[in-house]
């Protein structure tokens, strides 16, 4: 049987009308209406989050144990740390205090920031906020390394840090971890590479599931 | 009325049909978006080098509840991957299962299409 139908498109909605011999039936689109954009694409953001185990236990934050994080752009180290220049392709600073945070996360997950370092980072160390993907690294408080390192290495287009936990320390206590969810780096906002793009919201997950 | 669409086919049912349009009239306007989607800004979740989610946030209150797919592209405009569509909450659109997954440095734009609410 011919059929004709008619659709007809306005501001609030849409509707399809179909005529047949016998009568009409109307269906509605529920598509109202449509909005297009198209944005510059982030440049400068965390490329990758990793974890190793080099003290004596798997899923536990021992010392020496070590966290990188690598960036897709030579960081602007001075936003980093107020006395690093771009002119050195290498940093290491020591003295530097790592603290676990006990469930300090969004979601209950404990943290890894950096806390106390040396003068020469006037406005202190940028690095941002780990979410270590489980809430048992630590327990009941958080946990300080102190005499931890951070290391930072730069090419030509990108930027490597290094994070080694130093002695651990109280409150807290220190729980090993056997099954959790990948660890999310939120790097510090006021980052910023080279060319001056800040680093925005942009985050790196880690692959593993168990960090150090 | 911003356009209408009359059209003739031997169809036997109201299912899906391919249609043949036989006439198109109407006034060229769009149908109105739901608020100025160009302010919005976008951020990575990387994994291992490549981009594992895209977020959009600072959309108009007035895309809440509407369907947004997302397409990443380079210089040349090819589609490097996507997804979608999700709802929009809170002027945030995040589509976390990619078609693709490219490394943040081969994107040049991402295409943003937001259907509703």
């Amino acid at each position: 049987m011919m059929r004709r139908f008619v659709i007809v498109v306005s501001g609030a909605a849409a509707v399809v009308l179909v005529a047949t011999g016998a009568g009409a039936a109307t269906i509605a689109i529920t598509a109202k209406s449509l909005a297009t954009a198209t944005y510059s694409a982030p440049v400068f953001v965390p490329l990758t989050l990793g974890t190793a185990n080099v003290g004596p236990r798997v899923g536990r934050a021992d010392r020496t144990d070590t966290t990188t994080v690598a960036y897709s752009q030579q960081v602007k180290q001075s936003t980093l740390c107020s006395s690093w220049s771009n002119a050195s392709n290498t940093q290491t600073l020591g003295a530097v205090t790592l603290i676990l945070n006990d469930n300090a996360g969004a979601t209950g997950n404990d943290t890894l920031t950096v806390g106390a370092v040396p003068a020469t980072c006037a406005t202190g160390f940028h690095f941002g906020t780990i979410d270590t993907g489980s809430n048992a690294y630590v327990t009941t408080g958080a946990v300080s390394f102190t005499n931890s390192t951070i290391d930072l290495t730069q090419t030509a287009t990108s930027t490597t840090l290094v994070l080694t936990f130093g002695s651990p320390g109280g409150p807290g206590n220190r729980g090993t971890v056997a099954a959790g969810t990948a660890a999310i780096y939120a790097p510090d906002a006021t980052l910023q590479d080279t060319a001056n793009r800040a680093i925005g919201t942009n985050q790196a997950a880690s692959t593993s599931t168990v960090q150090w | 009325m911003l356009f209408a669409v009359l059209a003739a086919a031997g169809v036997s049912g109201a299912a899906p049909q391919g249609a043949v349009s036989k006439k198109l009239a109407g006034a060229g306007a769009a149908t109105a978006p739901c608020g100025a989607t160009a302010g919005g800004t976008v951020s990575y979740l990387t994994t291992n080098g490549v981009i594992t989610q895209v977020t959009v946030t600072g959309l108009p209150n007035g895309c809440n509840g509407a369907l947004v797919s997302l397409v990443l592209v380079n210089g040349a405009g090819t589609n490097l991957g996507g997804g979608g569509p999700v709802v929009v909450g809170g002027g945030v659109a995040s589509v976390a299962s990619l078609s693709a997954n490219p490394a943040p440095a081969s994107v040049t734009a991402v295409r943003l299409i937001a259907i509703g609410p």
